[in-house]
């Protein structure tokens, strides 16, 4: 047998079943149906085979005592007992397992719910939140002007066309202004404020990025992250962040008062 | 697995008080091989202060044409007696194997073993015992 056979069917045959019945595993039946294509190997199957059989008929003779011989008129005297659901339940692996698809599931919610509340550039957003709250006077030309200039001053200075601050926000009065590029290669202003904890931002919208048709009244989106919040508007393919320092609600509450 | 009748009896008693007594507890599992699982171990418990075989080489042969009519000469206890005196587990396979009641799998999960050494066992009981047959059976 040793050398027609893979080890792995060579040790399924030594254990080969003695009866007559087709096994039920297929593995075994797989290895038996190769043995019996060999001649060889049907043949030294076939004597252990007997060899087994005549083992087991010696077995079958061996007579039961008849102090046990006795449990045997009632087979069904002592039953295992089928596990109950509730019982199932509380088993430490089910328990484990539903523990665990609980907190995967909790996990795909959240991560399903922060994907809701995304839109195309809201990345970008974060990252000049980030921008917001480490920015310093001393980074920034300094300006003094009023906030509806800005579009021209960018024109004129660094060829940055539709960086225009909405009319809502034309009469904030612009102390600073600094033009970098992102780490996508993108221009971006920003431009800091008389008021303190508020800044713009004008960057272009991303590219690939589905266009949107214009509404009548601009669209705001929210982000927020480093203790600031911004409010993300898209006009002329150029998207101008309202940043705050605050929370989205504080921001909401300004814009509110700000746009009525 | 004992080789001893009144200790087979002890060690079917004593698993079926266990199964009684898990029974009255609703702890019984629902599991034919339960029961053979706990015998083998109330017959290891039973015999595990007895002498114990050497762990010596003990002759092979390869099986004969006439195995199966040499074989068909001896007495079960016979048969009984040199199964109980092959070392563990190697006893436990053979026993389980013979009983001609399990599928390779449930004797591997019986013994709780691998497949190459199920089937070590049991080859190599097969040839030690042909080697046994030919001296008990010889000139008869």
């Amino acid at each position: 047998m040793r050398r027609w056979l893979s080890r792995r069917k060579r040790d399924l045959i030594e254990c080969a079943p003695i009866s007559e019945r087709s096994p039920s595993d297929r593995a075994m039946r797989s290895a038996l149906e190769t043995a019996l294509t060999i001649p060889e190997a049907a043949a030294s199957l076939s004597a252990q085979h007997q060899f087994d059989v005549a083992l087991a008929n010696l077995v079958r003779t061996i007579a039961i005592p008849k102090a046990a011989e006795e449990w045997f008129v009632n087979g069904a005297l002592i039953k295992g007992a089928k596990r109950s659901w509730k019982k199932t339940v509380r088993h430490p692996a089910i328990l484990a397992t539903a523990l665990a698809v609980l907190v995967m599931a909790g996990i795909a919610i959240f991560f399903f719910v922060e994907r809701l509340n995304e839109f195309p550039g809201s990345a970008t957003a974060k990252k000049m939140l980030v921008v917001a709250s480490a920015a310093r006077r001393s980074e920034f030309e300094r300006l003094n002007t009023d906030a509806i200039n800005l579009g021209d001053y960018f024109f004129m200075k660094n060829q940055l066309e539709h960086f225009d601050v909405p009319m809502q926000f034309a009469d904030f009065r612009a102390s600073g202004a600094r033009v970098f590029d992102d780490e996508d290669g993108h221009r971006v202003a920003q431009v800091l404020l008389a008021e303190r904890g508020v800044q713009f931002f004008l960057y272009p919208v991303e590219k690939g990025a589905q266009p949107t048709p214009k509404p009548a009244r601009p669209v705001w989106r929210y982000v927020d992250g480093d203790g600031w919040a911004g409010a993300v508007a898209e006009r002329d393919g150029v998207c101008f962040l309202f940043a705050m320092h605050g929370t989205e609600a504080e921001l909401r509450t300004y814009l509110a008062d700000r746009l009525r | 697995m004992t080789g001893d009748e009144q200790k087979a009896l002890l060690a079917f008693q004593d698993t079926v008080r266990e199964a009684a007594l898990l029974s009255s507890r609703g702890q019984l599992p629902a599991d034919r091989l339960w029961a053979f699982h706990e015998a083998r171990h109330q017959c290891l418990a039973l015999t595990k202060d007895d002498v114990q075989p050497e762990s010596a080489t003990v002759p092979e042969e390869p099986i004969a044409s006439d195995a199966p009519s040499r074989v068909a000469r001896l007495n079960p206890e016979q048969l009984g007696a040199w199964i109980s005196a092959a070392p563990e587990p190697q006893r436990s396979a053979l026993a389980f194997f013979y009983l001609n009641e399990f599928s390779h799998r449930e004797m591997q999960n019986l013994l709780d073993t691998k497949m190459g050494e199920l089937a070590g066992w049991i080859s190599h009981g097969r040839s030690q015992f042909q080697a046994w047959l030919n001296c008990v059976t010889e000139g008869r």
